[in-house]
């Protein structure tokens, strides 16, 4: 049996101003899936990952990850990858990646060999010495990246970590992120307004529309991996694009 | 194809460090300006011809700094030492109110507003109170310099404590880590920049406190500072001799503003906007 690492059922989030920011949520993801949340802002769809992480509290409904409810004693196996890289600029590269394990009282050695074998992952093993401010947008998140992988995590909440790339960068982190998943056997819910990019990263993609917040429908992408940029090119692709945006507009453009 | 050929081209180019301009370059424009303005002093002082009593000439300085300069090292020494005790002390103390302030909800809003309005009060009012309390002597300058340096350092460190990136925040808190680790491993470093801006002010404040401190109250004799010097020969109209003791504690703020400068450069020069350059 497939077990579900998140079920999420019947979840309404309201903030303290009276918006519905979430409205009857439905969601399970299963151990090892790669899950899309696409929506245009205001769709809750960051929202809904910050429940998940525990940032944020439920109005009503029910949310299990990892067998717990959010932000109670789970967080050793999951990381968060924040829009922004969130490095500490005083710390370098290496130091920043270990930060996760020296507040979990791991001691120095250990953790600084567990931040370079990382580090080597993302490919910046040289720049380990670098402060954050010396390193261009898509190697600082590679940094984020790679702190979030320093824990071994089993589940990995992104929350469009690319969106302030260009476009090329982002596409390079797109594979290097199926590459991390392929070697590390995460689990990801991964937030984007980037329809592209959930076709290309994801088994499934959760469309959701806003105000309020809910869920339209789910979209399963067959296509098996490893995928490679000429993945863009097929036709299924297109399809599978197009069949995410008609989502997103609310069936208008099939009819058209 | 030629965007990647852009991105190549543009990234070294990001990444190599400019050539350190020569020390010469920098050093030799201020000392240019400073000989002619010497110059253009002693020019004035011979072509109007002024009392010495309103306008000494450089000459009559250098003459001043010969005749009492052991009377004015020893008042810069006594200065620099309430100048000093002054800055260490609201350094000290400025940092961990600020940081009591920034733990206790209560504190902050109930004493914050103060400290931002103090800041406003002018020292030669309070001065004389100061002095009556704690008798003439080391103790009352030290306690005038921190009552006019302590107030930018608690100021500044607390908007600091209080601006950590809510990001960085977040993080924290998805990896569970104590307020311990909290405070040590984010607010602190986060604060720095803060501080030292704090420091900077203080630096300054210190000298003008101990100045105006010893200029009230003062100390009499071989034990008086700078501020009793002024004082003195202000009642003598010794016009060249004061010249001369301006550009001790002139002196003495300058050096107390580079040493702090120089420290929160050492601190900050990795990673922060402000000290990036020199």
């Amino acid at each position: 049996m497939a077990n579900s690492l998140i079920d999420v059922k019947n979840l309404y989030k309201q903030f303290p101003d009276g918006t519905v920011a979430l409205e009857n949520i439905h969601l399970t993801v299963n151990e090892g899936e790669f899950v899309s949340l696409v929506g245009p802002s205001g769709c809750g769809k960051s929202t809904l990952l910050r429940i998940l992480a525990g940032l944020e509290s439920i109005t009503s409904g029910t949310a299990i990850v990892e067998g717990k409810v959010p932000g109670q004693g789970n967080r050793d196996e999951m990381a968060f990858v924040f829009q922004e890289p969130t490095l500490l600029p005083w710390r370098t590269v290496l130091h920043n990646v270990a930060l996760p394990l020296e507040l979990k009282g791991v001691n120095r050695e250990e953790r600084l060999g567990k931040a370079r074998e990382i580090l080597n992952l993302v490919g910046l093993s040289t720049r380990e010495g670098a402060y954050p401010r010396e390193l261009s947008g898509g190697m600082k998140m590679r940094v984020s990246i790679a702190r979030a992988l320093v824990t071994r995590p089993q589940l990995l909440l992104m929350d469009e970590p690319f969106g302030a790339l260009d476009e090329l960068t982002r596409q390079r982190l797109n594979d290097e992120l199926l590459m991390i998943r392929f070697s590390t056997g995460a689990t990801i819910v991964f937030v984007t307004h980037n329809v592209f990019e959930a076709v290309y990263l994801s088994e499934r993609i959760a469309v959701m529309t806003p105000h309020p917040g809910r869920m339209a429908t789910l979209v399963n992408v067959p296509t098996p991996y490893p995928r490679s940029s000429s993945f863009r090119g097929t036709q299924e692709y297109s399809k599978l694009v197009y069949e995410v945006l008609s989502e997103l507009e609310g069936r208008k453009a099939v009819a058209a | 194809m030629t965007q990647k050929a852009l991105t190549q081209q543009a990234s070294p180019s990001v990444t190599v460090t400019k050539p350190r301009s020569s020390w010469l370059e920098n050093v030799l424009p201020p000392v240019v300006a400073f000989v002619i303005i010497v110059i253009l002093w002693q020019l004035a002082v011979i072509v109007f011809a002024p009392p010495p009593f309103i306008l000494p000439g450089p000459r009559g300085v250098i003459e001043a700094f010969q005749d009492r300069g052991d009377r004015l090292f020893s008042a810069t020494w006594i200065t620099f030492r309430g100048a000093a005790l002054s800055f260490l002390a609201s350094s000290l103390i400025g940092a961990l109110v600020a940081l009591l302030l920034v733990s206790v909800p209560f504190l902050y809003k109930g004493f914050f507003p103060y400290t931002v309005v103090l800041q406003a009060v002018p020292v030669v009012a309070i001065a004389p109170i100061i002095i009556i309390w704690f008798g003439v002597g080391l103790n009352a300058i030290v306690a005038i310099g921190v009552i006019i340096a302590i107030f930018p350092v608690i100021a500044n460190t607390v908007i600091g404590l209080r601006s950590t990136d809510t990001g960085l925040k977040h993080l924290f808190q998805l990896y569970d880590a104590t307020p311990w680790q909290t405070v040590l491993k984010l607010r602190l470093p986060a604060a720095l920049p803060y501080f030292f801006t704090g420091l900077r002010i203080a630096a300054g404040a210190s000298v003008i406190g101990a100045i105006v401190g010893e200029y009230i109250g003062g100390m009499a004799g071989t034990q008086g500072g700078l501020g009793f010097l002024i004082v003195e020969l202000k009642g003598r109209l010794q016009m060249s001799s004061l010249f001369a003791t301006a550009i001790c504690a002139a002196i003495l703020g300058i050096l107390f503003f580079a040493v702090v400068s120089w420290v929160s450069n050492l601190f900050l020069k990795n990673w922060h906007e402000s000290a990036r350059e020199g």
